[in-house]
C-alpha cells in the first residue's frame, strides 16, 4: 500500500488556515470595525493583516527553531520546566475558550435566524457533535475535508462579497481618514486594536498544528498568503458594510452580516444570499472550530504526557458544552468578551514574542538531534 | 466473541469443525487405467456428466481411457483431435502397454500437460480437461479442450456509450483477458493469476503495466487477495468487500466496470486490474471518487463536449443528493430563506395535502424506489408500459386527490433521474442513501442539519482512502493538474502526465519513451 502520511502539505495548510482565520473572524469584525473606529473601521483588515504578520513568522520561526514539536513540547526548551507548564496551562484554556466562542457565535446566529423556537442547548450540542466527529478525523481529515470543499466556498464566499456592493453608497466611508487625538488618548483605538485581533487568534492553533506541515520552508508563505486571502474578504465586507449603513448604522445590528445577507440579491435571480451564505458560513466556521478542538485536544495530550488526542476529545466535550452553554447569557457575553479577547491578544500576540525573544537569546540547538514528529 | 467476528472477520467462526477437503493430498498414479479409474470414481463419485472412453489395443484389451465432463468439455473435438489419433495408434500395437512418447506425439491440443497426482488430475478434470490414463504410466495427460455454453461478446448494459467501443466483459476469463490484451500490447502488461476459493478454485487475474504501476499498490493487491479465505467466490463483487480499505463504508472504494477499454485505460494510468473468472465486472484499485464520474466516452468526444458532460454529471448528483432535504428544509423549517413568490408557489400546492412534507416526499420516494426496483424484475416486454401507465397515473391521481403536492413529485422525480447521471452503480446507490440521511437531517433541523449532515458525509469520505490514495484526491491533498482533469477533460494533447494522485512510476504519457528516464538521469 501507498505510504500513509500524518503529516499535511502547504496546500492543505493554506486550506486550513483560511478556514480558520475566515470561519472565526468573519463574524464580528464588521462590528467592531464600525465601533472602534468609525468611518475609519475600513482600514480594519488592514490593520489585522500587519497585526498577524508578526505572529505567523513566530509561529514558522519557532517551528524551524524545534522542528517536529508543538508548543507545548518545545515551551519547556525555551523556558524551565515549571513556567513551560503554567504557559502551557494557559494556552490550553485560552484553546478551550476559543473553541467555546467559535462554537457559540455559530451557534446564537442559527438560533436567532433560523430556529428560534429550537432551544440554544441543541443547536450548539448539535454543532459540537459534528465537530466532535469531525476531530475523530485528526489534522489529516479536518484539512482535507477543507480542501474539498475550499473552491465550492470561496466561490459563494466572493458572490456574496461581491453582491454585498449593491446599495454602496461612497459618502459613507468618507471621509477615509478621521483619527481624532481624543479617541487615540482615551485608549478607544488601543481597545479597537485588541477587538480586531479577535480575527488573528485562530493563529493560536498554528502552534499545535505547524509540526504537521511537511515542507517547512514553504511554511511562512503558506500562513500570509491564506491569512492574507481571508483578511481581504473579510475587508470587502466590512467596507461594503459601512458604504451601506454607515459606521454608526452597522452598530444598530448584532450580526450586521446577516442582515447584509438577507437584504443583498444575487442579481438575476433576485435570491437573497443568505441561503447560500448561512451554510457555507456554517461550514467554514466548522472547521475553524474542529481545528481548535483538534489542537486542545492534541496540546492536552501532549501536556499530560499521556493517551492520545481521541480519548481528550471525550474529556474536552463536556467541558466545551458546558462552557459554552454557560456563556449564552448576553449579559455574561458582554461582560466577559472584553476580557477573552484581552486574553487572547496576550496568549497570541504578546507570549509568542516573548518566547520568541527568549528562544533568540538561547542557543539554537542542531536540527536533527530535535527532530521527531509529535504524536 | 460474536462482535469479534464481525471486526475482525478474516478467519470466518464455524459450527462445525471443518471435514477435511476431499481433494488435498497427494496420490500418485497407479499405472493400471482401471485401478485408477476406480479409485477416481470413488473420489468424485459418479457425476452423471462424466463420458468414460476405453480405448483397446488390436487384442480388444483396454490399455488407455480418456474421460472429461461432458458439461465442460467439447466431445465431438475430443473425439477429432483425441480419441481418433489415438485408436489409429493403438490398433497397431500388439499386447504391450503404449508408448507415452508416441501417444504425445498424436495428441492434438492447444493445451496438453501431464501430471503424477491424481488429486491433481482431479482438478484438471473438473475444470474442464480431459484426463487420458494410460496402461504401464505413471502419469496421466490432461488435454484442454473446452466446450461449456458461453456468452457471446455483447454491449455492457451498465456503461453503454454513443460513441466508443461496443465491447464489454463476458462472463470467461480467458475471453476477457483476451479483450484487454487487444488493448495494450505491451510485453510489461502482466497478468498474474490466483486461484481463490476453496471449493470454487475461482481463477483471479491481477493486470497491471509492470514499469507503470506503483510497486506498492501491486504488492498490497497481491496480498490482500491472497489473504482472502473462503469456500466460494461467485462474483468480482466477493472480491471487492474482501479487498476494500474500509468495510463498513457505503462508498464505493473499489471501481467495478464491464469496459475493456476503461479497465486499459486504468492500467495506462498506472492503476491495478483484477479480473474474476465468470464475472463480467472487472476491478479497478485505487480509485477516487473523481473516477466514478467519468466515462470512457468523455476521452473520445470532443473534449469542449466532454467537459460539459462531466461537469452537468457533477451537478446532476449534487441535485440528487441534496435537492429533496432543501425543499423540506424550505418548506417546513426555513422558508425565510427562499424567495417569497417561490414560497408562495409552493405553500399553494400543499393547501390539501393532509401530512407533513416530510412524510409526504418520503411517501413518493418510497414508492417511486418500490417502482424502480419491480422495473427491473418485470419482465421486458410488458415494463414500459406498466411502467409509464403505473408512474404516470398513480402520480396524476395522487396529485388531483390531494393526497400529494404536485411540486413534490417534480422534486422526486428530478432527484430520482438526476441520481442517474453519477457513472457508476455503487456510487449512485451509495448516494441514493445518502440522499434520504440529508432528507431527514433538512426535516428535523433545516439548513442547519441539511449542512451539518453533508458536512458529516464529506468528513467521512475524507477519511476513506483507496490502498492508500485519499478518496477525495485530488482536491484533497490538492494536486493542481489532476483538479483541472478532475472538471475538465483535458484535450489530449495537452495530456501530458499521468493523474500523479495514484503516484504512478513513470509520469509522462506524451512524448517519446525514454524522455522521463533521461531526465531522471540527469
Amino acid at each position: 500500500m501507498l505510504n500513509e502520511k500524518t503529516a499535511i502539505g502547504p496546500g492543505l495548510l493554506f486550506m486550513l488556515n483560511f478556514s480558520a482565520v475566515y470561519g472565526y473572524g468573519f463574524f464580528l469584525s464588521m462590528y467592531f470595525a464600525a465601533k472602534y473606529f468609525g468611518v475609519n473601521g475600513i482600514w480594519g483588515g488592514i490593520l489585522i493583516f500587519i497585526l498577524m504578520i508578526p505572529v505567523l513568522y513566530i509561529v514558522t520561526d519557532l517551528g524551524h527553531r524545534f522542528p517536529g514539536k508543538s508548543i507545548i513540547r518545545y515551551l519547556p526548551e525555551i523556558t524551565n520546566a515549571f513556567p513551560a507548564k503554567i504557559i502551557g496551562f494557559v494556552y490550553l484554556v485560552f484553546l478551550v475558550l476559543l473553541t467555546c466562542w467559535s462554537l457559540n457565535i455559530i451557534s446564537r446566529i442559527f438560533n436567532l435566524y433560523l430556529l428560534p423556537r429550537t432551544p440554544f442547548q441543541v443547536i450548539l450540542g448539535l454543532i459540537l457533535l459534528i465537530e466532535f466527529y469531525i476531530t475523530s478525523k485528526g489534522i489529516e481529515g479536518i484539512s482535507r475535508v477543507t480542501a474539498f470543499i475550499f473552491i465550492f466556498c470561496l466561490i459563494f464566499v466572493l458572490l456574496f462579497t461581491v453582491s454585498s456592493y449593491q446599495n454602496f453608497q461612497l459618502d459613507n466611508v468618507l471621509p477615509i481618514f478621521d483619527f481624532t487625538l481624543k479617541d487615540l488618548k482615551n485608549g478607544k483605538y488601543f481597545e479597537g486594536i485588541i477587538h480586531l485581533f479577535n480575527v488573528g487568534l485562530p493563529s493560536a492553533m498554528l502552534f499545535m498544528v505547524y509540526p504537521y506541515l511537511s515542507e517547512r520552508r514553504k511554511g511562512l508563505k503558506t500562513l500570509l498568503v491564506s491569512s492574507g486571502l481571508a483578511v481581504l474578504l473579510i475587508e470587502m465586507v466590512i467596507i461594503s458594510n459601512i458604504g451601506i449603513w454607515g459606521s454608526k448604522g452597522v452598530l444598530q445590528f448584532d450580526w450586521p452580516f446577516m442582515e447584509l445577507g438577507k437584504q443583498t440579491n444575487i442579481p438575476v435571480i433576485l435570491q437573497t444570499v443568505g441561503l447560500f451564505v448561512l451554510p457555507i458560513m456554517l461550514i467554514q466556521n466548522l472547521f475553524a472550530g474542529s481545528s481548535f478542538y483538534f489542537a486542545t485536544a492534541q496540546g492536552c495530550s501532549e501536556f499530560f504526557g499521556k493517551y492520545n488526542y481521541r480519548i481528550y476529545r471525550w474529556f474536552l466535550l463536556p467541558i466545551i458544552f458546558f462552557t459554552s452553554v454557560w456563556t449564552t447569557n448576553a449579559v455574561v457575553i458582554r461582560s466577559l468578551f472584553n476580557y477573552f479577547v484581552a486574553f487572547g491578544f496576550g496568549v497570541v500576540f504578546i507570549l509568542p514574542l516573548f518566547l520568541w525573544l527568549i528562544a533568540l537569546m538561547r542557543p539554537e540547538k542542531t536540527a536533527g538531534s530535535e527532530r521527531g514528529q509529535s504524536k | 466473541m460474536i462482535f469479534e467476528r464481525f471486526f475482525n472477520n478474516y478467519r470466518k467462526m464455524t459450527r462445525f469443525p471443518k471435514v477435511k477437503n476431499t481433494v488435498v493430498d497427494h496420490q500418485p498414479i497407479n499405472g493400471d487405467c482401471e485401478v485408477d479409474l476406480r479409485t477416481l470414481l470413488g473420489l468424485v463419485g459418479n457425476p452423471a456428466d462424466l463420458v468414460i472412453h476405453r480405448m483397446e489395443n488390436n487384442q480388444n484389451k483396454a490399455v488407455a481411457v480418456l474421460l472429461y465432463l461432458s458439461s465442460l468439455a467439447s466431445g465431438i473435438d475430443l473425439a477429432t483431435h483425441i480419441v481418433e489419433p489415438l485408436n489409429y495408434l493403438l490398433s497397431d500395437s500388439t499386447g504391450k502397454n503404449p508408448d507415452p512418447g508416441q501417444v504425445r506425439r498424436v495428441l492434438v491440443a492447444a493445451q496438453i500437460s501431464a501430471t503424477t497426482d491424481l488429486h491433481q488430475a482431479i482438478e484438471y478434470l473438473i475444470r474442464g480437461n480431459a484426463l487420458l490414463f494410460l496402461n504401464g504410466s505413471s502419469q496421466v495427460w490432461t488435454v484442454a479442450f473446452p466446450g461449456f455454453p458461453r456468452r457471446q461478446i455483447e454491449e455492457p448494459p451498465t456503461e453503454r456509450v454513443v460513441r466508443g467501443s461496443r465491447e464489454g466483459f463476458t462472463d470467461v476469463l480467458g475471453d476477457n483477458l483476451g479483450l484487454v490484451r487487444r488493448w495494450i500490447r505491451d510485453p510489461n502488461l502482466r497478468v498474474e493469476l490466483q486461484i481463490i476459493g476453496e471449493r470454487t478454485k475461482t481463477d483471479v487475474a491481477v493486470l497491471y503495466l509492470n514499469d507503470v504501476a506503483n510497486p506498492d499498490v501491486v504488492r498490497e493487491v497481491k496480498k490482500r487477495l491472497g489473504k482472502i479465505r473462503i469456500d466460494g467466490i461467485l462474483d468480482s463483487g466477493y472480491i471487492l468487500e474482501m479487498i476494500t480499505d474500509q468495510r463498513w463504508t457505503l462508498f464505493p472504494l473499489v471501481q467495478e466496470t464491464e469496459r475493456p477499454d476503461k479497465v486499459a485505460a486504468g492500467i495506462l494510468e498506472g492503476r491495478v486490474a483484477i479480473l474474476v473468472d465468470k464475472s463480467p465486472f472487472a476491478l479497478l484499485v485505487p480509485v477516487t471518487s473523481t473516477e466514478f464520474y467519468q466515462t470512457s466516452e468523455d476521452f473520445y468526444l470532443n473534449y469542449w463536449v466532454g467537459t460539459f458532460i462531466r461537469v452537468l454529471r457533477g451537478i446532476g448528483t449534487f441535485i440528487s443528493v441534496t435537492l429533496p432535504g432543501l425543499y423540506v428544509s424550505i418548506i417546513a423549517v426555513n422558508p425565510i430563506l427562499a424567495p417569497s413568490s417561490l414560497i408562495q408557489i409552493l405553500a399553494s400546492g400543499r393547501t390539501q395535502v393532509p401530512v407533513p412534507v416530510i412524510f409526504e416526499v418520503l411517501l413518493v420516494f418510497i414508492i417511486f424506489e418500490i417502482f424502480r426496483e419491480a422495473v427491473i424484475r418485470i419482465p421486458s416486454s410488458v415494463n414500459m408500459i406498466l411502467g409509464i401507465a403505473g408512474g404516470v397515473l398513480i402520480g396524476l391521481l395522487a396529485t388531483q386527490s390531494g393526497l400529494v403536492a404536485g411540486p413534490t413529485i417534480i422534486i422526486v422525480i428530478i432527484s430520482s433521474l438526476s441520481s442517474f447521471t453519477t457513472a457508476n452503480t455503487s456510487k449512485e446507490q451509495a448516494w441514493r442513501l445518502v440522499r434520504y440521511f440529508l432528507l431527514l437531517a433538512g426535516a428535523g433541523f433545516g439548513v442547519l442539519g441539511l449542512t451539518l449532515a453533508g458536512v458529516m458525509v464529506l468528513t467521512h469520505m475524507a477519511s476513506l482512502k483507496s490502498f492508500g490514495v485519499s478518496y477525495l484526491g485530488p482536491w484533497a491533498p490538492p494536486l493542481a493538474l489532476d483538479m483541472i482533469d478532475a472538471y475538465f477533460r483535458i484535450p489530449w494533447w495537452l495530456s501530458y502526465r499521468r493523474p500523479s494522485v495514484y503516484r504512478p512510476q513513470q509520469e509522462d504519457r506524451l512524448g517519446d519513451s525514454g524522455e522521463e528516464d533521461a531526465r531522471n538521469a540527469e
